[in-house]
């Protein structure tokens, strides 16, 4: 099919989108996701982070269907919706490691470590860790749970949950995600704790002294 | 792709087929419209509130007047269109910038130029008592351009390129307040404008900024 056929398909199938035609939109999907696959390939290796992407820009798809216009073609509107997907992801991750930083260390060996030595060595971030993994999906916490803590391998994760070997590294991956995102939230929490516990008794103290002061004067 | 990010989506391609229904595209001229007429019911409005300045007629004959007053209203109109434009992913209006920046560029020239060529520096209308109620006119007229624009940005929620929309519709609600004040207060001295219109305007731009990003859901 030429470029100006699938542009021409593309954009019949998004109109009869735009009026609630459910087969027109299931067809659109697939080919949009054909699209984006090599799109997003392009740009990052992640075959995981492709997905999500994919998914985010289905999403993002579906949520602003009004605003396309009979005045324009299909695919730019498409990839401009997929290159913010795409923005979006590059600034949280540039977030991501910027707070990393008092964890990342640490969790590059929980990740990569396996020797019970280094679990040792990280005693305090072991405690942090298994108080956010009660938080992660029951699956994730499973299967970090079973590798990283119980030191199973990805086969005797799989036979025990009856899971595909990539499902459980899919698993895995979002599982580390996860608890690096809550262990830095935690990281920033602590830290707003302590900036309203220091205002807290700047404030008293300064109220104290005025008030005292106030009743010494007199 | 692996066969558990495969069930993913086509879980979600399912969910999303069934929430699809129908949505009214969204029509740019009929939004510019209802924008464009907020702008001019405010001033209005504010005009009949606060009464036309005396010298109306008068000023209508000063070329500087009918220059600024000239570039205000551009900068309305570009500031206006241009971010409902920003609201469809695929329309490029990112050098839309440049003509935005440019004309309120030119109107601080002009006003700047006045006042290096003028005689008396502050002129007429600096005094702060008097001065004041400008802050307010400014503020009151672009009120109703506020709450239409927040309206139209909470209820097209998926932004694509929501940092441009934003300053582009705040800009349109700052430059409204400044170009209903022309029509209002009687000082002409550029010292005034710049202090006591200008400032608002910026200050009114900043304040919806804010107001907008946390409306708009991305």
């Amino acid at each position: 099919m030429s470029f100006s056929d699938k542009e021409s398909r593309l954009f019949s199938l998004m109109q009869a989108v735009q009026s609630g035609d459910r087969v027109a939109y299931e067809e659109l999907i697939v080919s949009v996701v054909s699209i984006l696959k090599p799109y997003f390939f392009k740009k990052l290796s992640d075959k995981y982070m492709i997905d999500d992407l994919i998914q985010d820009t289905l999403i993002g798809i579906h949520r602003s269907r009004q605003t396309f216009q009979s005045t324009q073609p299909f695919l730019p509107w498409m990839f401009s919706i997929a290159y913010r997907k795409y923005c979006d992801y590059c600034r949280k991750v540039t977030r991501e490691q910027s707070g990393q930083a008092s964890y990342g260390r640490e969790l590059y060996v929980f990740q990569q470590g396996s020797e019970l030595d280094e679990r040792i060595e990280l005693a305090d971030f072991m405690g942090d860790v298994q108080d956010v993994l009660p938080l992660l999906p029951e699956k994730q916490r499973r299967v970090v749970v079973m590798m990283k803590l119980e030191g199973k391998s990805i086969k005797e994760v799989s036979s025990l949950l009856g899971m595909s070997g990539s499902a459980v590294r899919t698993a895995a991956h979002r599982g580390y995600k996860r608890l690096s995102e809550l262990l830095t939230e935690r990281g920033r929490l602590g830290c707003n704790f302590l900036l309203l516990f220091t205002n807290i008794s700047i404030g008293s103290t300064l109220l104290y002294w005025l008030c005292v002061g106030e009743i010494v004067d007199v | 792709m692996s066969n558990d990010s495969k069930k993913s989506l086509s879980s979600l391609t399912a969910e999303l087929v069934s929430d699809l229904s129908p949505v009214d595209v969204l029509s740019l001229p009929r939004f510019n419209a209802l924008l464009g007429g907020a702008a001019l019911v405010s001033i209005v409005a504010g005009c009949v509130y606060y009464g036309m300045r005396p010298n109306i007629v008068e000023a209508m004959s000063w070329l500087h007047f009918l220059a600024e007053t000239g570039l205000l209203f551009l900068g309305c109109l570009l500031s206006g269109y241009f971010g409902l434009t920003s609201l469809i992913p695929g329309l490029r209006v990112e050098k839309a910038r440049g003509w935005v920046l440019g004309v309120s560029l030119l109107w601080l020239l002009a006003l700047v130029g006045r006042l290096l060529l003028s005689e008396s520096f502050l002129g007429y209308g600096f005094d702060p008592g008097v001065s004041w109620i400008c802050v307010q006119i400014v503020t009151s007229i672009a009120v109703i351009p506020m709450i239409i624009s927040s309206i139209l940005v909470r209820k097209l929620s998926f932004l694509t390129r929501p940092f441009l929309t934003w300053i582009y519709l705040a800009g349109f609600v700052g430059l409204v307040g400044g170009l209903g004040i022309q029509f209002i207060c009687p000082a002409d001295s550029p010292a005034h404008i710049l202090v006591w219109h200008g400032l608002p305007i910026v200050g009114g731009v900043g304040i919806f900024w804010v107001i907008i990003r946390k409306l708009s859901v991305r």
